[in-house]
């Protein structure tokens, strides 16, 4: 997938003022909040949840070359196969060669954000071959030629009539010559079309939400049952995955997906959960017959060896950005890359560097709201500082925003000068805004005031009142 | 010239806190990392189990003995409006199945309107029947019908996952081969929200699951 992340500003504000995505957005703040509030306060302990899950993580991602060993060697061990991959270039090159041995002309996928970040469907769709998403979230993003603008809900963005809009375009060459508005109705005929698409399915290609080394298992957390389906029913089940997802045990995933669910959906446990290990075994009447996981790098190990690692730990459950008011405000088509929000803000930069996401480390009110719900209590307002830290010192923040904070760092460090500054500036302001309660429009900030006002301050500065009220 | 893998691993290896020292022998195992929080499960266990089971939208009813299954499927399909074109697992071929229905052995089909399982366990805590992949016991019948049909043993029914994980290491041992090429935890109908947020039944999989119990 191409990142536009220079875009990112105007796709902000072109978000915010889309009635139909806000619309959205406030519907999946009071929805995911409240349920993951409810689900939590329903766990007698889930702050020491918190700190299982993270120290599991923590002790998989310091030995992770003994996991991921095991790992391979158990999947060798049940008859499957496991490829490396340093980049989003080499993954594809090793699945395209899978898909050219098995013959495929049909592959169906399942959700995988890691097949998102290595652009694998332009891919596949370029060697000749017909790719279908087989999630209805991700179906839907991909009929309409879209990125997934949630990583939990892709379609969160888009409303029934325009789903209704895109079934009556594609389905017709299904037989469905009707237009449907009924989300029930709409779900049937995926349903109907993809079964023809699971039994046609050469190869299934799939995510996994982590990897399980003792067993050489690979785990899937649907709803929909549809990756299910995928990696059952096509010939060859390939697994797409980025290396920091193996954990030790059962156990261990266990524990995890307490937290997944909980801090995803706001549910005790997804529909479906499954630990699939190897191909079919001799006498199985169903299954893949071959199995392949491809373990991809991707700037991971890059993450591992610096101040980063702890974003490794991250279980892609899209609770802080459930909780985040940018992603909240902009949607996530406004970071422009697959991962959005503030795991998106981190991870962006460290896989595709500070050139090209240079805005979303500050797409950041730095609220701490994000760290708070992470369920593997990943520290996001400290890795953004970070990654502003490392911007300014590469030199790839604006000329103009580096004159302007070098001029508010220069007052700031000196407390006489910035008290008779604002102690000039604030009565001028409070007698231009008196009445009025707030400032709509200032000069040199129309930018700023184009999409909140500016409270008019009282006429003192906080300083003034205090040492007046100490008296 | 370096391999993908071998590289990748030196990476690894390089970011470690101490890079000289391999981690492959030096690592507790998971018993001396302290036991995992988990729900406390109420007992009898089966109580917690029926409970959660029914808030996931599970059907339930009981086969009081064995020779009771074929009535109380029976039972099961006339709740839901379901007819007698089923595909039943081979593990349940013993059970005398009555002559005039039209049953079908092999794998899930394209179109399945009933198909027949055995789980071979359910956690409490959850409410989740498990299902574990052999060529007796299909996985793709737990993912292809409207209704789903899971025959469970009562002494099956554990409290947490890590029970069952406990039972099938006993069984298979972790890393055998013969370890299930699918364990699927089943714990509600197929479903989707991806119109609107507006909940649908079923998505891809079965809109119905109808758990009997077994002695």
């Amino acid at each position: 997938m191409t990142v536009l992340l220079d875009t990112f500003q105007q796709r902000s504000s072109h978000a915010l003022h889309d009635a139909r995505l806000q619309a959205s957005l406030r519907g999946l703040s009071t929805g995911f909040v409240v349920r993951r509030a409810d689900a939590v306060a329903a766990f007698a302990d889930f702050e020491e949840l918190r700190r299982q899950g993270q120290a599991i993580k923590d002790h998989a991602l310091e030995h992770l070359d003994r996991y991921l060993l095991e790992f391979e060697a158990n999947v060798q061990r049940t008859g499957g196969e496991v490829h490396w991959a340093r980049d989003a270039a080499e993954a594809r090159n090793i699945i395209r060669d899978l898909c050219r041995k098995a013959n495929a002309r049909t592959v169906t996928k399942g959700k995988s954000m890691v097949s998102e970040e290595i652009a694998l469907n332009e891919a596949l769709l370029a060697d000749g071959l017909e790719v279908i998403e087989t999630d209805a979230g991700e179906y839907i993003v991909q009929l309409a030629g879209e990125a997934p603008s949630h990583i939990v809900m892709p379609t969160v963005h888009k409303t029934t009539e325009q789903i209704s809009d895109l079934f009556f375009e594609h389905h017709k060459r299904y037989g469905f010559h009707k237009r449907e508005t009924d989300a029930a109705k709409l779900i049937a005929q995926v349903r109907t079309v993809m079964r023809d698409k699971y039994f046609a399915a050469d190869v299934g290609i799939t995510g996994a939400n982590f990897l399980i080394a003792e067993t050489g298992s690979i785990v899937l957390v649907t709803n929909e049952g549809n990756g299910d389906l995928t990696s059952t029913l096509a010939r060859t089940h390939i697994v797409t995955v980025g290396i920091e997802k193996v954990v030790p045990t059962l156990d261990d995933a266990s524990t995890l997906l307490r937290l997944l669910a909980r801090s995803a959906l706001g549910m005790d446990i997804t529909s479906y959960t499954s630990f699939i290990t190897g191909p079919k075994r001799p006498g199985d009447i169903d299954g893949p017959e071959a199995f392949h996981v491809v373990l991809i790098d991707n700037g991971r190990t890059k993450m591992l060896s610096g101040a980063y690692r702890s974003m490794l730990r991250c279980i892609r459950c899209g609770a802080c950005m459930n909780h985040c008011p940018v992603y909240m405000s902009v949607g996530g088509h406004s970071y422009g890359w697959v991962y959005p929000g503030p795991m998106g803000a981190v991870l962006t930069p460290m896989i595709d560097g500070h050139e090209t996401a240079k805005d979303l480390p500050h797409a950041c009110t730095l609220n701490g709201k994000c760290q708070q719900v992470c369920p593997v209590k990943i520290p996001l307002p400290d890795l953004l500082r970070r990654l502003r830290h490392e911007q300014w010192e590469a030199h790839f923040i604006s000329k103009t925003a580096r004159f302007g904070i070098s001029a508010w760092a220069l007052l700031a460090k000196r407390p006489r000068l910035y008290h008779a500054m604002t102690s000039l500036i604030m009565p001028v302001l409070a007698r231009c805004g008196r009445g009025k309660g707030a400032f709509k429009w200032l000069p040199l900030a129309s930018g700023w005031t184009a999409s909140r006002d500016l409270p008019s301050p009282e006429g003192r500065t906080f300083q003034a009142q205090w040492k007046r009220r100490q008296r | 010239m370096t391999t993908a893998r071998e590289e990748i691993l030196g990476r690894i290896l390089a970011a470690k806190d101490n890079p000289a020292a391999s981690s492959v022998d030096a690592v507790a195992p998971r018993s001396d990392r302290g036991p995992s929080v988990r729900p406390v499960v109420a007992t009898p266990v089966i109580d917690t189990f029926r409970r959660n089971a029914i808030a996931n939208g599970f059907g339930f009813s009981e086969a009081p003995s064995n020779t009771d299954i074929v009535a109380t499927v029976k039972a099961a399909l006339v709740e839901n409006g379901a007819g007698t074109d089923i595909t039943i697992a081979q593990s349940l071929a013993h059970i005398g199945w009555p002559n005039d229905w039209t049953i079908h052995w092999g794998m899930g089909r394209r179109i399945e309107h009933v198909c027949i399982n055995t789980a071979v366990a359910a956690i409490a805590e959850t409410g989740s029947i498990v299902f574990g992949s052999s060529s007796r016991s299909p996985a793709s019948l737990n993912y292809l019908p409207d209704l789903e049909i899971a025959l469970l043993s009562k002494s099956d029914i554990l409290a947490h996952p890590e029970d069952v994980w406990r039972t099938l290491r006993e069984m298979h041992g972790a890393s055998a081969t013969t370890w299930p090429r699918a364990v699927n935890v089943v714990s509600g109908a197929s479903r989707t929200a991806d119109i609107a947020g507006i909940l649908v039944r079923p998505a891809h999989g079965p809109k119905h699951v109808h758990i009997i119990l077994t002695p």
